[in-house]
């Protein structure tokens, strides 16, 4: 890095801003501060001695006396619109006030829209009326108006972003596993994962931070391998120990899915509308704890409609970019990361022993 | 009929979200109470919200005029302002963890006595009806001896903590066994009837305050294993095997446990189960009879001192989980 500054990591209390603060405090690379949206968010890198700061990036007031005394960011801070977009824009600002001479943004792949084949950094953006998506796109589109005002800034577009701590992608899966009978068959899950394990994700912030190629580029980053939907929930499977996946046929899963949207759409809407009552239910009668408690074992294992989509999607989106300009090269194959996430899910209470068998 | 007159020690979400509501039930007492904060704004909006007489930014201004006190600070900060109280002879009632150290409860206890005052402790979980009557059922031998304990608690750190003072360094790298630890391990030794001895204690802390921990005790005939998270949803329950008969149950199931004797199982069902937040209800009840001297403790401090004494020697003993995924980075090192 230039001058040893501190380093602002946003969103601190989320998965990948977690794993950002607690490698840069571990690997010594200056004072880290953890900002984060509120206290409660804070006891994952409260096992580390780093500041920890209140950092709503909503609020102008709280990210600029967050920026005190900062010389890098790594933006992570993520949710709706006015955290994605008015957040981003003003992290840009107070950056840029404070003088800073890097930020590093994550944005995601989400911002090429459902492009097939090879999509590398120069795909034009596509909004697609999704709000994720179209949210990150008007960050990004506020960060190149920051770097061009003259803050050196990169954005990362990370694939699949896996490994511990990843609600989204390891622990809701770790959770269908679990319940069986798994309603995935190969054949619907025949796209491209694009799985790259966090720790890879933070290589190419640690690139972003420090490599003069970045300033004012845009990066894939994504990891060596592409498996398949069904390889990865296999991997994950065997890594978890758990019994092979016997899934039913393509037809069924599909019919599976789509009858349970009904299903599930009224349980949401019950229990949007009756809560209380919903709950104080739950609380009085074993016999309705057991029947909610199935209900929403079946809603969590079965796909929805939507995710046929993803699982089906051929895209890849290569690094040869971010190998070429930063030296970025993944250093964690499949079978690594999945192992040191299901060490975590273990030690997190997220397998049940008794779905576990040995793994070979 | 003598109303005592309270000074609420700390302003944070636990003042705000339990003590001070249950506080509001008795207006009269209200009406006479001052709530104490260095952060005199966040008192003050408390009292107009709350009905409290007044506020003012440190015990000191108002330990002469009141009976008694709710310590709810931060940890480090009960055992010396629950000393201050009782050295001025006033009644404490104070939150989990009473104090760092079996030596800190002693002292208090100690000084207690002299000044003639009560010194009472918010370990709710005392006055949840399945847990006594497991206490009662362990006590009676009716489950033989017992072989082991179990217990897992856990969910994700929600709690709208106010200040900065919960994590990290500033939390004095006393995290989770502290915290939810208080509970567990009173409840453990509690039922046991007796302070085990620590075998091991296994944190996450890499100077911080721990998220994850697992403690390891033994008893005369029995081994004890605990844990607690603040970052995943446990299982939140517990076994008591015995020589003759298992007990089991949900930490959050306040009105029912089963009992496995060989092949067959038996819900037992317990009355007066009530949401958590009348426990405390109930001791501060208690505390109100307490501060005007008609009253004795629900909980004393003598009550917790053997699951103090067990966090004190495991923080003593703390060693890390090996934790590979953590470890991992050092890939980013080498090419």
């Amino acid at each position: 890095m230039t001058e040893q500054g501190k380093i602002l990591v946003t969103g601190a209390g989320g998965f990948i801003g977690g794993r950002t603060v607690e490698v840069l405090h571990a690997m010594g690379r200056g004072p880290v501060v953890g900002g984060v949206r509120r206290w409660s968010s804070a006891a994952r890198i409260g096992r580390f001695p780093v500041e920890i700061v209140l950092c709503d990036v909503t609020s102008p007031g709280s990210v600029r006396a967050a920026m005190a005394g900062v010389t890098h960011v790594v933006h992570c801070a993520v949710g709706g619109r006015e955290v994605t977009v008015d957040g981003t824009r003003n992290v840009l600002q107070a950056a840029r006030e404070a003088g800073v001479q890097r930020l590093v943004h994550i944005s995601t792949i989400d911002v090429y829209g459902p492009e097939a084949g090879e999509v590398l950094e120069s795909r034009p953006l596509q909004r697609m009326g999704a709000l994720y998506g179209d949210a990150k796109i008007e960050a990004e589109e506020a960060c190149l108006a920051g770097a061009a005002a003259g803050l050196p800034l990169c954005i990362l577009r990370p694939t699949i972003v896996y490994g511990p701590f990843s609600n989204l992608w390891t622990v809701e899966f770790a959770q269908r596993l679990q319940h069986r009978p798994w309603t995935l068959p190969r054949e619907r899950a025949a796209g491209i994962c694009n799985a790259v394990y966090v720790d890879d994700v933070v290589q190419g912030i640690l690139l972003g931070l420090e490599h003069p190629a970045a300033v004012g580029e845009a990066f894939n980053i994504n990891g060596a391998e592409w498996p398949t939907w069904f390889e990865y929930f296999t991997a994950l499977n065997h890594h978890m120990g758990l019994p092979p996946i016997t899934a039913e046929s393509a037809a069924v899963s599909f019919l599976h899915a789509w009858a349970m949207k009904p299903a599930r759409d009224a349980a949401k809407f019950a229990l949007r509308r009756f809560q209380p009552q919903i709950m104080a239910l739950y609380q009085r009668s074993s016999l309705a704890k057991w029947s909610m408690k199935r209900a929403e074992a079946m809603f969590r294992a079965a796909p929805t409609p939507g995710e046929f989509l993803l699982y089906g999607r051929t895209a890849t989106y290569p690094t040869t970019k971010a190998e070429r300009l930063l030296g970025y090269r993944p250093r964690f194959p499949l079978a690594d990361g999945l192992r040191l996430s299901a060490a975590w899910l273990r030690h997190h209470g997220f397998i049940h022993s008794d779905h576990e068998r040995t793994v070979a | 009929m003598a109303l005592p007159c309270i000074a609420v020690v700390g302003c944070g979400a636990i003042a705000e979200l339990f003590h001070l509501p249950a506080l509001r039930r008795h207006p009269d007492v209200m009406g006479r109470a001052v709530l104490v904060d260095p952060n005199i704004a966040r008192a003050t909006e408390l009292a107009g919200r709350f009905g409290a007489a007044g506020t003012a930014a440190s015990l000191d201004e108002v330990v002469e005029r009141i009976d008694g006190a709710l310590i709810l600070t931060p940890h480090r900060l009960h055992f010396p302002l629950a000393l201050q109280c009782i050295r001025s002879g006033k009644h404490v009632l104070c939150e989990k963890p009473l104090a760092e150290s079996a030596a800190e409860v002693d002292a208090l206890i100690r000084a207690a006595a002299d000044a003639g005052v009560a010194m009472a402790v918010n370990n709710t979980r005392r006055l949840i009806p399945a847990y006594q009557a497991i206490r009662d059922r362990v006590a009676s031998g009716s489950i033989g001896s017992v072989r082991r304990i179990e217990i897992e608690f856990g969910e994700p750190f929600d709690w709208p903590v106010a200040g900065d003072g919960y994590f990290g360094v500033r939390g004095g790298g006393r995290g989770v066994l502290a915290d939810l630890g208080a509970h567990v391990l009173d409840l453990a030794c509690w039922w046991l009837g007796a302070e085990p001895s620590l075998d091991a204690y296994h944190d996450d802390s890499f100077g911080g305050t721990e998220a994850v921990a697992q403690v390891d005790l033994r008893g005369s005939e029995s081994t004890l294993g605990i844990r607690i998270s603040w970052l995943s949803k446990l299982s939140n329950s517990y076994r008591i095997k015995g020589s003759e008969a298992v007990l089991e149950g949900s930490l959050h199931d306040f009105g029912s446990f089963t009992i496995r004797r060989g092949s067959h199982t038996r819900r037992e069902r317990v009355e007066g189960a009530k949401p958590f937040a009348e426990y405390g209800h109930a001791l501060l009840d208690n505390f109100l009879e307490v501060a005007v001297g008609r009253a004795a403790p629900l909980v004393s401090a003598a009550d917790v001192r053997s699951s103090i004494a067990l966090i004190e020697a495991c923080y003593a003993n703390r060693r890390r989980f090996d934790v590979p995924w953590h470890e991992a980075y050092t890939r980013l090192l080498h090419d």
